[in-house]
């Protein structure tokens, strides 16, 4: 699957509104197919309240989803508006996601 | 290996002239290292004796008194390993010329090691790759003032020395994210090594400065992850650590603070599991410190 149609899929379940952040193109671009799918369900179960948060001490009612793969050195970050919408798909490196939790507070 | 000549000083050299010559070196020979060691041009001949002779009674003395300034941790370092650890320095210094380069990991303690990792400090950011069993990590140029950089060039073999000198700072927001990071990562099943890693050697510099190396950090992190309850353990050790490392009322703001973020649940739900675990822990830290 490349990016384009992840993040059409993405959209679908999350809304319009939800940006892709990090190297997301590039990333889901080198994941195998049974990786990319694992995102996607994954959304969805934070979307259906499936999947447990980290809540942000920095910004006020954030809530962030971790993702990381066995695998890879790749890790994820979907973040919410508490009781609203989500915000962000972040998908990059380790080091990329060390420096994004840190801002994020989480 | 470092270059044989940077084991040795000129002045050093020609202080021990008395006890090297004739019973180690023979004037001529005496001459032609220091003729080397000034930097110097050798001729054909003083290059040959150099090579065969000089140079190996040199390294032999180096062996002997264990001078091999690249190791790094010697006692941690099975000795069998040194060997082709410095074949392999070299044949990456050959490859990534002027570059800081090191070894470490399993491969020089344990008996038995998955994959060797080298390190290679460079100002550009380049990929990491694997080749065989080897996996070259690329480190940024600014690496070496920190925690992460401290712990594994503690047991290491290096073509560098650096300095011992973290210049980081871990104020306890950070080890609590990251701690919170860690057991939702356990609770989701994920793979938590890396996190767990960051999180303990975080936590013995915090409370006591200690920088644990690579060696001693794995022994602590296998213990945690082969427990029956890894949570609770890493939650005991988080209370043990931060108790030591803050000023009382900074803790106890901070930790009253993420207490108040954890409880808070959305409108349709109670507040997630983690966060439940997070509570308690935040609580017996105040209770402890109280």
């Amino acid at each position: 699957m490349l990016h384009d149609e992840a993040m059409a899929k993405i959209r679908e379940i999350l809304g319009d509104n939800i940006s892709f952040e990090g190297h997301f193109n590039t990333v889901f671009d080198s994941l195998k197919e049974n990786r990319q799918q694992q995102i996607i369900n994954w959304v969805r179960n934070c979307k259906e309240g499936k999947t447990m948060a980290i809540s942000s001490d920095r910004i006020k009612d954030l809530l962030g989803f971790i993702l990381r793969f066995r695998d890879t050195n790749f890790r994820i970050i979907l973040t919410k508006k508490k009781n609203e919408y989500f915000i962000a798909l972040f998908l990059d490196k380790h080091k990329y996601y060390e420096n994004e939790r840190r801002k994020l507070g989480i | 290996m470092r270059k044989l000549e940077n084991y040795l000083k000129l002045e050093k050299l020609e202080a021990s002239k008395s006890n090297l010559v004739p019973s180690i070196f023979s004037e001529n020979y005496y001459n032609i290292l220091r003729t080397r060691i000034q930097g110097k041009k050798l001729d054909a001949n003083e290059r040959y004796y150099y090579s065969h002779f000089i140079r190996k009674k040199v390294e032999g003395m180096i062996e002997l008194f264990e001078l091999d300034e690249s190791a790094n941790g010697r006692g941690y370092i099975r000795k069998e390993r040194i060997a082709k650890a410095n074949r392999l320095l070299k044949k990456y210094s050959r490859k990534h010329k002027n570059m800081k380069i090191l070894i470490s990991g399993s491969f020089l303690y344990n008996e038995r090691y998955n994959d060797i990792d080298i390190f290679i400090i460079s100002k550009y950011d380049k990929e990491d790759y694997r080749k065989e069993n080897v996996h070259v990590n690329y480190l940024p140029a600014d690496v070496e003032r920190t925690l992460f950089f401290q712990s594994v060039y503690a047991v290491s073999i290096s073509n560098f020395k650096a300095k011992a000198v973290v210049e980081e700072d871990f104020d306890i927001s950070d080890i609590l994210h990251l701690y919170e990071v860690a057991v939702l990562l356990i609770m989701q099943k994920d793979d938590y090594l890396q996190e767990l890693r960051d999180l303990i050697l975080r936590l013995e510099y915090i409370s006591n400065k200690v920088i644990l190396n690579s060696m001693q950090l794995k022994i602590i992190t296998d213990k945690i992850v082969g427990s029956k309850n890894p949570i609770k353990l890493i939650s005991k050790y988080l209370i043990a650590k931060v108790i030591n490392a803050y000023n009382v009322p900074a803790l106890k703001a901070t930790l009253a603070r993420f207490i108040k973020k954890n409880s808070l649940p959305g409108k349709k739900h109670e507040i997630y599991p983690n966060w439940k675990i997070y509570i308690e822990t935040y609580k017996e830290a105040i209770e402890v410190v109280a």
